[in-house]
């Protein structure tokens, strides 16, 4: 089945929550949970996501009458490796302060098992323009995720929402920054690993939730088109 | 090897020397703004430990610069678990060597967990503030990793061999 079928539309709503990779199929878990302490650790890492995502999926669309059958796989992980040690380069170069914090989570991009996955199940098998349309819906997917659990992970936390976001845009977003009102610190719990895995898994419950209502008002469910599920 | 295993090797070939040559034009892109943001980020732990508005042109002789008012600065790098702990130390050197501050400018352990490298007001590392040379290192948090041993170690090491000015070099 190709996700061609799907409208982008339909498939992107699905993607962003009862279909989203990092939910259904707990792809990404470790820097979905390591970085997600903050909004603006969140942040970073899915734009390198994105970046690498985007860049590999239209790589490996171009040279797919290119890439020899027998050395697929070696071929798509140098492909995501040069893209993702690009993205290291740059986020070290442009965004010092927050490199410094999530540096090892933005090198292990090139582990990450949804990218290795849509290269396989689709980027390989369609035009540049599909493959491309295709790596932003599931980096808005994974991006959701991410930023969701960096945001419900900051405020119940640290009491804060959007703290620290002049690393990333420069002094004018040093105004950003939201405090919880009344509230003089947030559980430590929910900032620390174990917080990572409570704070996501009842975010899996929801997203989990949110299908089988969806399923019980007799809509259809629209899984992602692909076996994503089976690649991990 | 057959013809189209041939090809294919070769296409992997040509596949792999366009990603270096990415990597090598994106590496020439950014190294020199790496360069930067990493001197900056050390110039600003080295004031922001000594607490001054300015330093003395940088004077380091091998990893010692005499600021010649009885305190110097140290630079160095742990063996971490995961590379270079690079750390910054600004001491006391007459009559014995003793650590006023301490900063760790770059590290590559695990975020996270070792995040209190970035902290200088977290416990352990004050732990440090006012030790002497002789003085064993502060106990390692839990020991799980390398870190805190190494770090600990590196700064005792260290400031052990921080020795008095020599003649002219405070005029």
């Amino acid at each position: 089945m190709s996700a061609e079928l799907t409208p982008g539309i339909s498939r992107l709503g699905t993607v962003l929550t009862s279909g989203n990779p990092a939910w259904t199929s707990l792809l990404g878990l470790c820097p979905l949970l390591a970085v997600s302490t903050s909004v603006v650790n969140a942040l970073t890492l899915a734009v390198a996501t994105t970046g690498v995502l985007l860049g590999s999926s239209i790589a490996i669309a171009t040279l797919r009458h290119r890439i020899p059958e027998f050395a697929r796989l070696p071929a798509f992980v140098l492909i995501i490796a040069t893209w993702t040690t690009c993205a290291v380069m740059l986020l070290e170069a442009y965004a010092y302060e927050i490199y410094g914090s999530i540096a090892l989570f933005v090198q292990i991009i090139v582990t990450n098992c949804i990218i290795l996955a849509r290269a396989e199940s689709f980027a390989s098998r369609v035009p540049p323009l599909a493959a491309a349309r295709d790596a932003l819906i599931v980096a808005m997917g994974f991006a959701a995720a991410l930023l969701l659990l960096g945001a419900v992970r900051e405020i119940a936390g640290k009491a804060t929402l959007f703290a620290g976001m002049e690393q990333l845009f420069g002094p004018a977003a040093a105004g950003w920054e939201i405090t919880v009102p009344g509230v003089e610190s947030g559980l430590l719990i929910v900032v620390l690993p174990p917080g990572a895995f409570i704070t996501a898994g009842l975010l899996i419950a929801l997203s989990r939730g949110i299908a089988a209502r969806r399923s019980a008002r007799g809509r259809r469910t629209d899984n992602p088109p692909d076996a994503v599920e089976s690649r991990s | 090897m057959s013809r189209s295993r041939l090809t294919g090797s070769v296409a992997l070939i040509a596949i792999a020397l366009a990603c270096a040559v990415a990597l090598a034009v994106t590496r020439d892109l950014t190294a020199p703004r790496i360069a930067a943001e990493r001197a900056a980020a050390a110039n600003a732990a080295l004031l922001d430990m000594t607490g001054r508005p300015a330093l003395p042109p940088e004077a380091w002789s091998g990893n010692l610069w005499h600021l010649c008012d009885g305190t110097a600065l140290m630079r160095g790098r742990a063996d971490g678990y995961a590379g270079a702990i690079e750390w910054l130390l600004f001491i006391d050197v007459a009559p014995a060597s003793r650590i006023r501050a301490l900063r760790v400018i770059a590290h590559r352990e695990t975020p996270g967990i070792a995040d209190f490298l970035n902290a200088p007001g977290h416990p352990w590392m004050q732990a440090f503030v006012a030790r002497g040379a002789g003085e064993p290192p502060p106990d390692t948090l839990t020991g799980a990793t390398i870190t805190t041993r190494a770090l600990g170690q590196s700064l005792t090491t260290a400031l052990a061999t921080a020795t008095p000015p020599g003649e002219g070099e405070c005029p």
